[in-house]
């Protein structure tokens, strides 16, 4: 097991770098950079644009720039916003948590709709409850987030009064409105995640169900629910878990979108406007971050995985 | 499998190979039969591509055609309604659907072949070669799909081929996931080996042997990708570094306009939003439909196989 471990944190390094070069080399394979950007209506006169991209370090080799910005990242110093001379590692730490919370939330709202929908669905297999059922996830895993957030705030503000509050507020200073702005965005995020769910979870519901386990605990006169909580739940969740390891990429694409449309000053909005302005530094640390994250989960819900299912072999 | 066929000269032998590939498709959409829900799916695919490919003919107005019934909601005129410079709303979603619907298949055809070629020398080579493409694999696939379309939009610049080839590389990795998979379960079969053993050579073995035996799978993940596609293009648009405004797209006729009339003409966003999950929801099923056959776990299940 601890072979195991060490060689995958290993493959985590090796998918680390390989990832920090991907995003390096993309931001700046292209000529038109921030330079010319930020040189603003002066940015015809040349001289002026070298100067300032060489006092950015943007005119060394990308090799060059490559290895710097991994020492200082090592450091701890992930350089600092072109733009607002913020640094990254700042801006990251002050949109995290509306990350992190609009994550928790839409994940939390999935799994509790998910677990009873998935399980009646495969008890029921073939009825017409189990084929609504599907049919509601594979529309709610189809429809774009971003339209769905379109069109909360058309119904919400012509029928319901309802328009996403604008400025933000923290949980700890303001409950009630922090609960305002994230309601909706976290279930219409949560929707796609729970329909996912719930197609994991009737699938591996419907293989256990088959098992001579099963059988036996039913023919030992156990009740249906006594049988699910006892013996399926515990089994059929396996597979589900490595779908956490794939939701996270959900999750983060899903922030990217609903945190633009919502407002929400989240590491998706960042991300936008980074992207917008070229602002290297902050789209390098932000699109890392992400990715170090979801390989992190990856990593976790295989060793989750292993240790739940003894006979998986991990080599 | 060539029983029955005889030896033939190389421009035939080389449809025989697209025979190879295209059989097992067309088996495929024969078992639809038994699954009304993909059966619907598939009427309502053709349908729904037919009336946006053919949107010259079908749609009520020309594409720029101003009426001048500004931002009216729905009449028998206009069935979807009418924008803000009173152009009709059914029409341009239909035009808008081409574009849409291009830009998700050349991505999900560049992405796919990409990811089968990648896919098939992982599982079928092996080794340090398998090793290393799919370090790569995991790294693409640690990127969030549309992270990873607007970071690369974002430094080559919007326009529909950038776009287009940005999501074929999210969709590449994904394919070559899958397709490696289905490789080494085809790889241990008997005939492999017995085509090994006649000493066939390994990019005709590949191509012969293997990749026709994969087909079904392949088809499955480039339905559902197209999904993905047609919507990572609606969200990148959605957010403006997509496809030039001016272009009607679904994602397009999403933001902008879209979004700030939204309020006052929300048939500006149901109509095209409506239109894309349709496809979708259409795409899915299919998908899933046909994953449902190939899988013969789920067959079993149905009662029908014990």
């Amino acid at each position: 097991m601890y072979r195991y471990m060490l060689s995958r944190l290993g493959l985590l390094a090796v998918s680390l770098v390989g990832l920090s070069m991907l995003v390096f080399v993309l931001l700046r394979v292209v000529p038109g950079d921030a330079a010319v950007f930020l040189a603003g209506a002066d940015n015809s006169n040349i001289a002026h644009v070298e100067e300032i991209r060489a006092s950015l370090g943007l005119s060394d080799p990308i090799p060059v720039q490559y290895l710097r910005w991994v020492f200082a990242t090592l450091k701890g110093d992930m350089g600092q916003s072109l733009f607002t001379r913020e640094t990254v590692g700042h801006a990251l730490s002050v949109r995290l948590p509306v990350s992190v919370e609009l994550g928790l939330l839409s994940l939390t709202l999935a799994v509790i709709v998910a677990l009873p929908v998935g399980i009646i669905s495969a008890l029921k297999q073939d009825t017409w409850t189990d084929q609504s059922l599907r049919l509601l996830s594979i529309v709610g895993l189809a429809v774009p987030n971003f339209w769905l957030g379109t069109m909360a705030i058309v119904f919400g503000s012509r029928y319901l009064n309802w328009i996403p509050p604008v400025g933000y507020e923290s949980f700890f200073s303001s409950p009630s409105q922090n609960i305002q702005q994230f309601m909706i965005p976290a279930v219409i995020l949560g929707a796609g995640l729970s329909a996912s769910l719930v197609r994991m979870l009737r699938s591996s519901m419907l293989e256990v169900l088959r098992e001579d386990y099963i059988r036996t605990a039913r023919a030992k006169g156990l009740d249906t629910m006594s049988v699910v909580r006892r013996h399926m739940l515990k089994n059929a969740m396996i597979p589900v878990v490595t779908l956490f390891g794939i939701q996270a990429g959900t999750i983060v694409g899903g922030a990217v979108i609903i945190e633009n449309i919502f407002n929400l000053p989240g590491m998706g909005r960042l991300v936008i406007d980074a992207i917008s302005r070229r602002d290297y530094p902050l789209v390098q640390g932000v699109v890392m971050a992400f990715g170090t994250f979801i390989l992190m989960v990856n990593l976790v819900t295989d060793l989750v995985y292993v240790w739940l299912d003894p006979r998986i072999s991990y080599r | 499998m060539a029983t029955g066929r005889t030896a033939t000269l190389a421009p035939s032998d080389r449809l025989g190979i697209l025979g190879d590939v295209v059989r097992p498709v067309l088996s495929l959409l024969k078992q639809l039969r038994r699954k009304p829900l993909g059966l619907i799916s598939l009427v309502l695919l053709v349908f729904l591509i037919s009336v946006t490919v053919f949107a010259s003919w079908v749609a009520p107005y020309a594409i720029d055609e101003a009426t001048d019934r500004f931002a009216q909601p729905p009449t028998l005129l206009n069935w979807f309604g009418t924008d803000h410079l009173g152009r009709d709303v059914l029409s341009r979603v239909l035009y808008g659907g081409q574009v849409s619907l291009r830009v998700g298949f050349v991505a999900v055809v560049i992405g796919l072949g990409v990811g089968v070629v990648v896919g098939v020398l992982s599982g079928y080579v092996g080794g340090w070669v398998d090793m290393v493409l799919q370090r790569v694999v995991d790294i693409l696939m640690a990127v969030p799909n549309i992270l990873l379309a607007l970071t690369i939009v974002a430094s080559f610049g919007a326009g529909i081929w950038n776009v287009t080839f940005a999501i074929a590389v999210g969709i590449a990795p994904r394919a070559a996931r899958v397709v490696r998979g289905s490789t080494l379960a085809v790889r241990g079969m008997p005939y492999i080996e017995a085509a090994e053993s006649l000493g066939m050579n390994s990019i005709r073995l590949m191509s012969r042997h293997v990749l026709p035996n994969i087909m079904a799978p392949i088809i499955v993940i480039a339905s559902i990708q197209l999904g993905v596609a047609i919507v990572v293009e609606a969200s990148l648009s959605f957010l403006g570094l997509g496809v030039p405004l001016n272009v009607p797209t679904w994602g397009n006729m999403l933001s902008g306009a879209g979004l700030r009339y939204m309020i006052r003409a929300p048939w500006m966003a149901i109509a095209p939003g409506l239109a894309l999950t349709l496809v979708v929801v259409a795409l899915n099923l299919f998908g899933d439909s046909l994953r449902d056959i190939l899988d013969p776990r789920l067959r079993g299940s149905r009662g029908s196989g014990h």
